[in-house]
């Protein structure tokens, strides 16, 4: 028994003497690599890297540039992309990933993606800061239109600047071309230049070149310019707070505001577009916020809009412009009419970074026995793509209603969108597009009157788009919808049928989806269906 | 088992620095340190082991200072994962810890290495804060007169990483 008490103390105190030599072994493994620790003293030149980062964590941008300069070491960390991609997503919130032309930079790509952001904020800071000198200042738009036949024809337009800088907008169009339609043999116009020429003293307040969006494609088709003169009339003064800097206006009567401006104190780009046409007119408006953390929207480009489709009853339009923030709400406007278009975006996003032309995009209805119907006659109307300032701006894209071209389309489908930029070889879909169909009928209110109503979205994180088709029954359905979160306004004018509202949603990062949504009018549930 | 019971209700662990002092702390404080921690469980070493557990890489003045820390911080919540984007604060550091950390810059950075490699995670980060204050808002030359530190780039270096981080000033 002694002797088995001895042993077990033994073979105990061995164990203990070899746990001792396991600690050391193991303390010493966790040791980390780090320049003679020994031998000198611990100073802010031989910290490890992975602790330099650590503390660079806590700076701003600016300092941590102070940091780059200090010495090699702490310039190679502190271009560590683990660092600026959070600066950038804090600080360019609603801009995409960087990609391609921001790779070849020298140093880190999320380095390179802050500053050139900051760059053009700073440029588009400048830029309006310049606008100040316009209040209320007359400057001319001059519009070249060029035929496919060579022939041109110049068209100039009165526009003021009110409240420039801070709440500015171009209150006022005027023609100079007195008839407000192109000539018959001028119909079909191959290109449509729009060019502000401001007073000479004043040549700042054109954009800078590396201001976003200074060009556009062009728009091959047949054009029709009397919306213009509508906007021009029906454009009220101080009626929104959107700072309009260029307008523009192209083939097939698009016409393409950019908006500029600042807004409580944080600046803002924003865009405008509207197609004008004789049967359609779509505006879509989306802010992209330049620094700040939160990003107001501009107001409607709803009222030009309006006046647009109003010079003509067959016009579909549909303007939407997007604000964000708890307060905001916004408001657009709605036409429909008998020859209905799918109107639809493609995330411009997706299209990154490079100057795409070609983009062409298809509709596909799937019926529900399975078979396909692909139309493949979608435009794209504005191609200059990148990064900057308006990242998650969308292409407004349009399909010409197969049915007025006499193609059977069976209404009960599915759509699904795809896009395809040719030149760049891109293609891609339209996340999940939703849409939902009413029946609209004269009661209860009776013919003549008009209803309102809302229509209620679940779930959905943000609508990139909304688009209303009308069955060919419905006639002279007159929608106004304000956008305030998942809840559109609607007031429906006298009309029948069936109202298809389509909503496509952010294909890029979306999180949200459309659970369902129902049109209330005049307190009855007209239809309801599950997306 | 007596002795094994009084244990259980107050464990104590030594720690023994680099120059070879012992401390002795509470199982609980000590295990603040992850290091330490996953040591114990990865070891599996027995309550009633007396030996001292070494820290070759802290020296008994920065073990002092550390456990002095972990002391009056072992009632803290765990730390919790930060999110990666968003913008970090250096002004939310408790008085106690100010004062804490009102040290020469020699025992800052070690404390800073201390905790890194028993890693604590709380220590580090007011650790880093600190450091992180002592940077902001000063230039690159003071930057370098703080911390003592030689600029080793030729002119040309420099000139050429003045032109990447040229800021674009906004008005």
């Amino acid at each position: 028994l002694k002797q088995s008490v001895m042993s077990s103390r033994q073979s105990r105190g061995a164990n203990s003497r070899l746990q001792q030599a396991d600690v050391s072994n193991w303390l010493q493994s966790r040791q980390r690599p780090s320049k003679s620790r020994a031998a000198a003293a611990a100073t802010a030149d031989n910290l490890p890297p992975e602790i330099l980062l650590q503390i660079f964590r806590y700076m701003s941008p600016r300092t941590l540039v102070s940091c780059s300069l200090v010495c090699s070491q702490w310039s190679d960390i502190a271009a560590s992309e683990s660092l600026w991609r959070p600066i950038c997503h804090r600080c360019f919130p609603k801009q995409p990933e960087p990609f391609g032309i921001e790779l070849g930079a020298a140093c880190g790509v999320w380095k390179a993606t802050f500053f050139n952001r900051l760059r053009k904020h700073a440029a588009s800071r400048k830029y309006l800061s310049s606008l100040s000198n316009f209040s209320n200042r007359d400057f001319r738009v001059t519009l070249d239109f060029i035929g496919s036949s060579g022939r041109s024809l110049e068209a100039s337009l009165t526009a003021r600047v009110r409240n420039p800088g801070r709440h500015s907008s171009i209150v006022a169009f005027s023609s100079s071309a007195g008839q407000n339609c192109l000539p018959s043999d001028m119909r079909t116009v191959s290109r449509i230049i729009c060019r502000a020429s401001f007073p000479a003293a004043h040549p700042d307040l054109l954009p800078p070149a590396d201001c976003p969006r200074r060009s556009v494609e062009l728009f091959n088709r047949a054009t029709s310019c009397q919306p213009l003169t509508k906007l021009a009339r029906d454009s009220r003064a101080g009626a929104n707070d959107a700072n309009c800097v260029t307008v523009r206006l192209l083939g097939d009567g698009l016409l393409i505001g950019e908006w500029t401006g600042e807004r409580d104190g944080k600046s803002e780009l924003a865009f405008v577009r509207l197609l004008l046409s004789h049967e359609l007119a779509v505006a879509a408006a989306r802010t992209a916020a330049l620094g700040g953390s939160g990003s107001a929207g501009l107001a409607d480009g709803a009222s030009g809009a309006k006046a647009a489709a109003g010079s003509s009853k067959n016009a579909t339009t549909v303007s939407k412009s997007i604000r964000r923030g708890a307060s905001s709400t916004s408001s657009a406007s709605v036409r429909s009419a008998r020859n209905s278009s799918l109107v639809a975006a493609v995330p411009a996003a997706a299209l990154l970074p490079t100057q795409v032309t070609g983009l062409s995009a298809s509709l596909i209805l799937k019926e529900h026995r399975g078979q396909e119907f692909v139309f493949n006659t979608w435009r794209c109307v504005d191609l200059l793509l990148p990064d900057g300032g308006g990242g998650g701006d969308w292409l407004a894209c349009q399909l010409i209603d197969p049915r007025q071209r006499g193609e059977h389309v069976p209404y009960d489908c599915e759509p699904e969108f795809r896009w395809r930029a040719g030149a760049a070889g891109l293609e891609g879909r339209v996340g999940d597009a939703c849409y939902c169909d009413f029946l609209l009928h004269s009661g209860p209110s009776g013919a003549g009157c008009a209803k309102t109503g809302v229509v209620t979205l679940w779930s959905i994180s943000e609508p990139a788009f909304f688009a209303a088709a009308s069955d060919k029954e419905v006639d002279g359905a007159e929608i106004e919808y304000e956008y305030d979160g998942p809840r559109l306004s609607l007031s429906i004018g006298n009309s029948t049928g069936r109202l298809r509202l389509l909503v496509v949603k952010d294909a890029i990062g979306a999180r949200g989806y459309l659970v369902g949504a129902w049109l209330q009018l005049n307190s009855h549930y007209l239809a309801l269906r599950e997306a | 088992s007596q002795l094994s019971n009084q244990r259980a209700a107050m464990p104590n662990i030594k720690l023994q620095s680099s120059d070879n002092e012992i401390f002795e702390v509470e199982l609980e404080i000590a295990k603040q340190s992850n290091t330490i921690k996953t040591m114990l469980e990865d070891l599996s070493v027995s309550d009633d082991s007396d030996d001292p557990v070494p820290l070759p890489n802290v020296n008994a003045a920065i073990l002092k200072k550390v456990i002095a820390w972990c002391t009056h911080h072992k009632d803290d919540p765990p730390p919790v994962e930060e999110d990666e984007y968003k913008e970090r604060r250096t002004d939310d550091i408790p008085t106690w810890d100010l004062e804490f950390m009102k040290v020469d810059q020699g025992t800052l950075f070690e404390i800073i290495l201390a905790s890194n490699y028993l890693d604590i995670k709380g220590l580090l980060d007011v650790a880093c804060k600190t450091v992180a204050n002592m940077i902001k808002g000063k230039s690159p030359e003071e930057i370098r007169k703080t911390f003592n530190i030689k600029c080793d780039f030729t002119a040309e270096e420099l000139e050429q990483v003045r032109k990447e981080n040229e800021w674009c000033e906004e008005k």
